[in-house]
């Protein structure tokens, strides 16, 4: 098992470290707005949702 | 009990930024117009400085893009940021800055760009009296717009508006970055940044002018009308909370795809495309947020032409960015950039997207703001349909053109030669393309006639009320949640500061190391700033927009490589202020065109640029032969490259103007041997032309 590690991390020349810490750091936030946003409260959604269309407007249709 | 609270909406401040989107959207497509007739018909440069496709363009892109699309995004804005908070806005004072301000802006762009004023950095050409003008306008608007919101009478700010707040933030901090420059003159200036790292910051800013004027302020206004005029809820507010972080926290990354295969490090140009792909996932999410905040309604659709106009323009948003990632791969990149099919994505986006919104939300904000019905519904029927079928007829002629003049450029015949050695036959060779793409273009300008007369009918019929009547709860405190994402949308001053540091990593990750790390741009010893006469040779070919036409990039392919020369490196750039690669190329790549052909070839080329090369549409430039060398700016111009970090000996300044006429002479005398006769030839700008272009590309070859 460690020979197989000591491998893949032998083999990783070249990798863009930069770009990868990057990707992971983003998809870490991405899940935690996932998290944060599926947890709201149904009510407060089709309040914010409705918004527009609550206003009261003449139509001129 | 709650207070109820009259106050009235400022519809006067919305109908002024819509009739200033009219009107300058007009101006704009039209020379949009003709620089697509010049393309086929040079002719249509008149032979004078002011109308050549090179001083044009600049003054369609700014005109559609500032003029047309920022005067809709300040109308929509005004109009619903009011509704939404259900508030006046701030300050009329401040709204009339706004509006004045930005009006005369587009006017100082509209006199300066065909006068030669430019910078050269795409989107961002206006020199730098416009630009602090436009910072201060661009301030005053976000004062104006943040105290509404602080004075709101909803406790919550709606998705909309965090597009309107991503907008003005990212716009704020482009625009400034992008901007440092050194001013050497009253309406020229030099850049702070250099070569590569100039690329990097300017495509940074040039990607996302796109993605944060043209996108985020437009999903805003996507998020308020297409609801209202469908009266139906949006779709998923949920999904519009990872919409909008995941887009504004992606989008800042993906400058460097504009600068794929060029000498930019491959570190940078990795990530560009990692996060434009990554790219599709929010954008997607975002149009089909929107579309879906139809369903139910789709019969509507069918008889509404508002409703038609949102659904081509949310499917146009769709298709450009499935089609930008695409673009992104270095493959389909390889085969993309420099071409027209970059002229037809951009068109999706502008003429689709931007474009048809903004139609269907003044037919939509009218009517409204008038206290009338829309005029004529089948004039606005026509209006769609001209403007659907004209996009379709612009853009496909754009796809066929790009990939057939990429694939006629990398075409070798068996024995290793270019099968289309002769770049102009990969020009002439889409004059169809060119034709078709005119006639789509003016189908979509007829149906913009049709918009005005009948909004001017409309207008006629009813009566605008400037200051309309509304009432509204009194919010007496603003009822914080302390949990999950409603803590953040109630607290103003936490959201425009999570707002920045999402869209400030993207930019510190790529640019700073590019700055700080001295190994990413390996100097080459040869490599020398320019000469003086050179230097003056540089500006004119700024003024003239050369760039929008010719690159200065040979990319590290081998039909690039064969037709051009050596491929371009990093460090051959240093000295570039403005760094000036192009990203189009309607005539041959220039980066190696230095001592390629002869002196007298240079200036019977830009004189008549058919004498040496049949067939060609460059237009000709014959002021150059009667404009006199402005040697007297050259002192200010070599102190401000000094400053700026030029390493010219300190006393160089000086005696840079004996320097640059001895030049000039030793190019003059061997032109007058060669038999070209004109009186004083060596005080005449075509001589530092042809000293410029003389010198491009030819320092590794010392």
């Amino acid at each position: 098992m460690n020979d197989r590690i000591k491998y893949i991390l032998n083999s990783g020349d070249g990798i863009n470290w930069l770009g990868i810490t990057i990707f992971v750091v983003f998809f870490i936030l991405f899940l935690a707005v996932v998290w944060i946003t599926l947890r709201r409260n149904k009510d407060a959604d089709d309040y914010m949702a409705e918004m527009p269309i609550n206003e009261k407007e003449e139509s001129f249709e | 009990m709650t207070k109820i609270e009259q106050f009235s909406y400022d519809n006067g401040i919305v109908r002024n930024f819509a009739i200033a989107s009219i009107l300058f959207g007009a101006v704009g497509m039209l020379v949009g117009l003709l620089l697509a007739l010049q393309l086929y018909i040079p002719e249509l440069n008149f032979g004078l400085p002011f109308t050549t496709f090179g001083r044009l363009r600049p003054l369609h892109t700014n005109a559609v893009i500032f003029a047309f699309v920022g005067n809709g995004i300040f109308a929509g804005a005004y109009y619903s940021l009011q509704r939404l908070l259900k508030t006046r806005m701030y300050s009329n004072v401040l709204s009339a800055i706004h509006f004045w301000g930005w009006q005369l802006i587009i006017v100082g762009a509209a006199i300066t760009l065909p006068l030669g004023y430019t910078s050269s950095l795409e989107y961002a050409e206006l020199e730098w009296p416009i630009d602090l003008a436009i910072a201060v306008v661009w301030v005053v608007f976000g004062i104006n717009m943040l105290m509404t919101i602080l004075k709101r009478r909803e406790s919550h700010i709606y998705v909309a508006i965090w597009f309107y707040i991503a907008t003005w933030v990212a716009v704020t901090m482009l625009h400034v970055v992008n901007n440092l420059e050194l001013p050497f003159a009253g309406f020229k200036s030099y850049p702070l940044w250099t070569g590569v790292q100039a690329a990097l910051i300017q495509w940074w800013y040039g990607h996302n002018a796109v993605a944060f004027f043209l996108t985020t302020s437009y999903l805003g206004l996507m998020y308020y009308f297409v609801p209202k005029a469908a009266q139906r809820p949006v779709y998923s507010y949920k999904l519009s909370i990872i919409h909008f972080w995941a887009l504004i926290f992606i989008y800042i990354w993906a400058g460097p795809h504009h600068l794929l295969y060029t000498s930019l490090p491959d570190w940078v140009q990795s990530l560009g495309t990692v996060f434009s792909v990554m790219l599709i996932a929010p954008s997607w999410g975002g149009m089909l947020n929107g579309l879906l905040t139809l369903r139910g309604v789709w019969d509507k659709v069918r008889r509404d032409p508002i409703l038609k106009f949102f659904v081509v323009a949310i499917t146009a948003y769709g298709m450009s960015t499935f089609e930008g990632p695409m673009m992104s791969i270095k493959s389909v990149n390889a085969i993309s950039h420099y071409t027209d099919w970059t002229i037809g994505h951009v068109h999706i986006g502008a003429l689709g997207w931007n474009g048809m919104l903004t139609f269907g939300m003044f037919y939509y904000i009218f009517p409204r703001i008038y206290k009338t019905k829309l005029f004529s519904v089948k004039l606005a029927e026509w209006h769609f349909w001209l403007g659907t079928i004209g996009i379709i007829m612009y853009a496909i002629p754009m796809y066929w053109g790009g990939i057939t003049q990429q694939l006629m450029w990398k075409e070798f015949a068996a024995d290793g030669t270019l099968v289309y050695g002769n770049f102009l036959d990969t020009v002439t060779q889409l004059f169809p393309m060119y034709i078709m793409r005119s006639v789509g273009g003016l189908l979509y300008i007829t149906g913009l006639i049709f918009l005005i007369f009948n909004l001017i009918k409309t207008a006629a019929c009813g009566k605008l009320e400037a200051n309309e009547p509304a009432e509204a709860p009194a919010l007496e405190k603003i009822h914080h949640v302390n949990k999950g994402h409603r803590w953040v949308e109630s607290r103003t001053g936490w959201f425009y500061t999570i707002t920045l540091v999402a869209l400030i990593i993207g930019g510190l990750v790529e640019i700073v190391p590019m700055i700080m790390v001295k190994s990413n741009i390996p100097t080459i010893a040869t490599v020398e700033p320019y000469t003086p006469l050179e230097l003056l040779g540089r500006d004119i070919y700024i003024r003239e927009g050369c760039v929008g036409c010719h690159s200065q990039m040979v990319r590290p392919f081998r039909s690039e490589t064969v037709r051009y020369g050596d491929y371009s490196k990093s460090g051959e750039f240093i000295y570039d202020r403005p760094f000036l690669f192009g990203s189009k190329r309607t005539g041959p790549d220039l980066h190696r065109v230095g001592k390629k052909y002869p002196d007298s070839w240079h200036y019977n080329h830009m004189l008549d640029p058919r004498s040496t090369s049949p067939g060609s549409i460059m237009p000709p430039y014959p002021w150059l032969k009667d404009n006199d060398i402005n040697y007297n700016s050259l002192e200010s111009k070599i102190n401000t490259l000094i400053t700026l970090g030029t390493p010219y000996p300190d006393d160089f300044a000086a005696k840079a103007g004996v320097e640059a006429r001895k030049q000039a002479k030793t190019i003059a005398d061997a032109l007058v041997a060669g038999g070209i006769q004109q009186d004083k030839l060596e005080d005449k700008e075509i001589i530092a032309m042809i000293a410029y272009l003389q010198r491009l590309g030819t320092d590794i070859k010392k």
